[in-house]
């Protein structure tokens, strides 16, 4: 399909609002035609200038006097119940929030004004609500909600919300197969509250108003949301909360680990700003992993050490909490295999801010310092046109390094594959055999030019990764930051992703836990556990929601899966049931009809909770090596557990609670304080104690009116 | 009487400045502008929310557009039609920018303001208050390929406009 370069449909991709296959057919035409390309991003350019002037200019205000004439005219009246049914629906809709641009998506609103009325300032716009199919997609419940039904005052806030993600929706959509099978059940749950909703709504209206839910409180909450939504274009990915699976319905839980710690930066910066993160920024799993552990290192030549501890879950007594430490061996600075370092440096217009370029040369400076006669550097910048700043460099020419970084100026677009490709092509010329080979990506990863859809930029990255070069990804800035596709490219390019805030964030990423950035002792790691049917009747991985893997991708190792970088600390926690609390209400799946689902044999019996089995590769080795711990509960109490149990256990209950997690209820926030407080022993660089000032922040934060 | 304040006050502080922005982009006066606005919230007021109609936003803004265009109506009986942008007064700036993108940023909105009336309007909901083609589409009654058709050629004509001013 070709393109006219005035087509009305350029500035529609451009502002995400093409269908699916209209606008694979334009990524097709774009990749094949530079001018097209230009076109395109003229348009991108011209629209976030057009975006931002608007935003600039002041916004007025009514005149005092106008406001009080409004005031006085809102005279006494009853409210009618189909107000108390819109908002019963908006409160239950307030549920499915993340899905409501999708189920609106249906919603066909038309205003139509009877033309004998202008100039009657009384005429009011009639407007008919109809809920029609949502196009491709199969529906099991089509409703048409008539003039007596109202259930749209949810819909209010729609516009406003759309800000966020504007023009990335195509991006979203073109995600990863991993992550876009979530988002579509998402969508169908989404479906289902939607319609339980109306339900309600209508059960209401015939009957009387409810009488627990005061109408203005519902409103106000959406203005708080309103508040909440900062009109920027950061983009976070969805990440849907794993709920309990019974160990009948399957026994084997496998994913990928993640050493990433990126999420808990970016959290704390929200909160340090006076706002809660968005659900979808916040990844648990990154906020566990963000602190070190006490765990010991291996001491059998094995790359890291595995350790298991159960206690009482502080959120749910009655449920087990075990959490799977692991360390990895650390090297001393002498003993580091020498480094190859190609840092890629994003100097697009969008890095120009004091917290992007300025602190990222402030940044790979500090790494650079820590770097020796037996290294190598190599900078490439890429914007609209990219290119070596310094040949590969040996690491203790510090005023080479330090000279051409004070040199990066932010200018033009973002050609972020082409920047990509030639960075590994660097690494691969001054490859160091036996040596770290990496790439060092820092951006905020705007990419806008060249290969801009998601999809193809993490194929990009996948292939490349099959050379032994790793990828660092350090995201920096605020604003229009593209959190979900930083993560996922470091996911796929066997390497790590942090974000880095502050030049302190910097110390700690760069220099503080450098081995664990830089270097990796082991690739490929997944973790498989299998559950004894008798001890534990249901589970639930808390985090890591977007490393799922299939059961049979375990012993598969042409599959990808995390690594791990010396010196790293990593726990995993497990939410466990025990047999004697009732499962079916905790999985909300029912009894199967036709057969037993798992069949305990003889080995069921003998006291075994369940079994770790870990796989990794040695970082030179393409055989992965099996680990496999069984695990045992000697009954613990909360207080019995360790400094490491129970501080991870209130990180993960914040994570929750900021993610408004339904597994975690009621637990207050002062009860985590108190968790957290308790368990700062094993702190030698004070971020336990930074932990702390963020609870009570974010806990004053959530008392605001 | 309590709850109904609050409900306004909540509708006020949501709805206000982005009714406000949109009329004075469609009259290019600031004046007229919050006269329509209040008459919208007068009307929210008298009527109560839209109990049957659905949404609250785009109520607001279909009234609030009905009542701008009554104006204007109003108006071009009165006095010889003259251009908006004319009439505009590019505001003062606030300080924590910088100068160049200061005057980008002026430059930006003298020529949105220049554009003809239904590509100012769409501009302004499309690119000032985030809404999807489809949302313009039913508060303005274009087609959403219409709606579509306005934005692209009011994009086209400011990339034109401000690399011939470069």
């Amino acid at each position: 399909m070709s393109y006219e370069m005035n087509d009305p449909g350029l500035t529609a991709y451009v502002l995400g609002e093409l269908e699916d296959t209209e606008r694979a057919d334009l990524e097709t035409a774009v990749e094949n035609d530079p001018n097209l390309r230009n076109a395109i991003e003229e348009i991108r350019e011209m629209t976030e200038l057009m975006r931002a002037g608007l935003a600039a200019e002041p916004t007025s205000q009514l005149s005092e006097e106008q406001h009080r004439h409004i005031e006085q005219t809102a005279k006494p009246r009853r409210m009618n119940p189909a107000i108390w049914t819109s908002i019963a629906a908006l409160l239950l809709m307030a549920m499915g929030f993340a899905m409501k641009n999708q189920v609106f998506e249906s919603v066909k609103l038309t205003a139509e004004e009877p033309s004998s009325s202008r100039g009657d300032s009384r005429s009011k716009p009639k407007a008919r609500a109809i809920l029609v199919p949502p196009p491709e997609r199969p529906v099991s419940h089509v409703l048409t909600v008539t003039e007596s039904e109202a259930v749209f005052a949810g819909d209010a806030t729609e516009p406003y919300l759309e800000n966020v993600s504007d023009d990335n929706s195509h991006i979203k959509s073109s995600a990863s197969p991993v992550t876009e099978a979530d988002p579509s059940d998402r969508i169908a749950e989404g479906k289902e509250k939607f319609v339980r909703a109306v339900g309600l709504a209508r059960f209401y209206n015939k009957k009387k108003p409810m009488p627990d839910l005061d109408p203005s409180a519902v409103v106000e909450d959406q203005s708080h949301v309103l508040a909440d939504q900062p009109s920027n274009t950061e983009d976070y990915d969805l990440v849907v909360e794993a709920g309990f699976t019974a160990v009948t319905d399957d026994p084997l839980a496998t994913f990928s680990i993640d050493v990433d710690t990126a999420s808990y930066a970016n959290t704390r910066r929200y909160i340090n700003q006076g706002s809660l993160p968005p659900i979808d920024a916040v990844r648990i799993e990154e906020l566990i992993n963000y602190f070190d552990y006490a765990d010991p290192e291996p001491v059998d030549g094995r790359p890291f050490a595995v350790n298991v501890e159960l206690a009482d879950a502080p959120w749910a007594s009655d449920h087990r909490l075990m959490r799977v430490g692991i360390k990895a061996h650390s090297f001393d600075d002498e003993n580091r295999p020498a480094c190859n370092l190609v840092f890629l440096v994003d100097v697009s217009g969008s890095m120009k801010s004091p917290n992007k370029l300025p602190l990222l040369v402030k940044s790979l400076g500090l790494l650079a310092e820590n770097l020796g006669a037996k290294d190598r550097v190599t900078i490439l910048v890429y914007a609209g046109a990219s290119g070596i700043v310094l040949p590969a460099t040996r690491g203790d020419n510090v005023h080479a390094i330090n000279g051409a970084l004070r040199e990066l100026l932010a200018s033009g677009s973002t050609n972020g594959a082409a920047g990509i490709r030639q960075a590994y092509a660097e690494a691969k010329r001054s490859f160091i055999k036996g040596g770290v080979n990496r790439v060092v990506l820092a951006t905020d990863g705007d990419f806008n030019v060249g290969i801009a859809d998601r999809g193809s930029l993490l194929r990009l990255i996948e292939e490349e990764a099959k050379s032994d070069v790793y990828l660092t990804v350090l995201g920096f800035g605020m604003g229009n930051l593209k959190d979900g596709t930083l993560e996922q490219l470091a996911a796929r390019g066997n390497g790590n992703y942090a974000y880095i805030d502050s030049l302190e964030e910097a110390q700690k990423v760069l220099v503080e836990e450098a081995g664990g950035t830089l270097v990796s002792v082991a690739k490929d790691v997944k973790i498989q556990v299998e559950f004894n049917p008798q001890e534990v009747a249901s589970y639930r991985l808390i985090g890591y929601e977007n490393r799922k893997l299939a059961h049979k991708d375990f012993n598969d190792d042409s599959k990808d899966a995390g690594d791990v970088g010396a010196g790293h600390s990593l726990t995993v926690l497990y939410e466990l049931v025990p047999p004697r609390v009732d499962v079916a209400s905790k999985t909300g799946v029912d009894r199967l009809k036709y057969q037993h689902a798992v069949e305990p044999n003889d080995r069921s019996g003998d006291g075994e909770l369940l079994t770790i089995k870990l796989r990794y590769k040695e970082v030179d080795e393409a055989v992965s090596k099996l680990i496999e711990i069984p695990v045992r509960d000697i009954g613990n109490s909360l207080a019995d557990a360790s400094d490491d149990l129970r501080f991870a256990a209130a990180v993960a209950a914040f994570g929750m609670r900021l993610r408004k997690s339904e597994y975690i209820a009621d637990y207050p926030l002062e009860g985590i304080l108190e968790l957290a407080q308790e368990s700062t022993g094993f702190d030698p660089n004070g971020y336990r104690s930074g932990f702390l000032d963020l609870v009570e922040k974010a806990r004053k934060l959530m008392q605001k009116p | 009487m309590r709850e109904k304040n609050r409900f306004l006050k909540s509708a006020l502080e949501t709805y206000e400045k982005p009714l406000l922005r949109y009329t004075q982009r469609l009259l290019g006066n600031l004046d007229h502008a919050r006269d329509v606005v209040q008459e919208t919230f007068l009307q929210l007021c008298r009527l109560g929310p839209p109990e049957k109609e659905g949404a609250l936003a785009a109520w607001l803004f279909t009234v609030c557009r009905n009542k701008a265009f009554d104006y204007l109506q109003k108006e071009k009986t009165m006095v010889p039609m003259q251009s908006h942008a004319e009439e505009w007064v590019d505001p003062a700036p606030p300080p924590s920018q910088n100068l160049e993108s200061r005057e980008q940023g002026d430059q930006v909105l003298h020529e949105i303001n220049s554009l003809p009336d239904n590509q100012r309007e769409v501009v302004q909901l499309k690119f000032g208050e985030g809404m999807s083609y489809k949302q313009i589409s039913e508060i303005t009654g274009h087609s959403v390929s219409n709606v579509g058709f306005l934005i692209h050629t009011a994009v086209s004509t400011m990339r034109r406009r401000l690399n011939r001013v470069k």
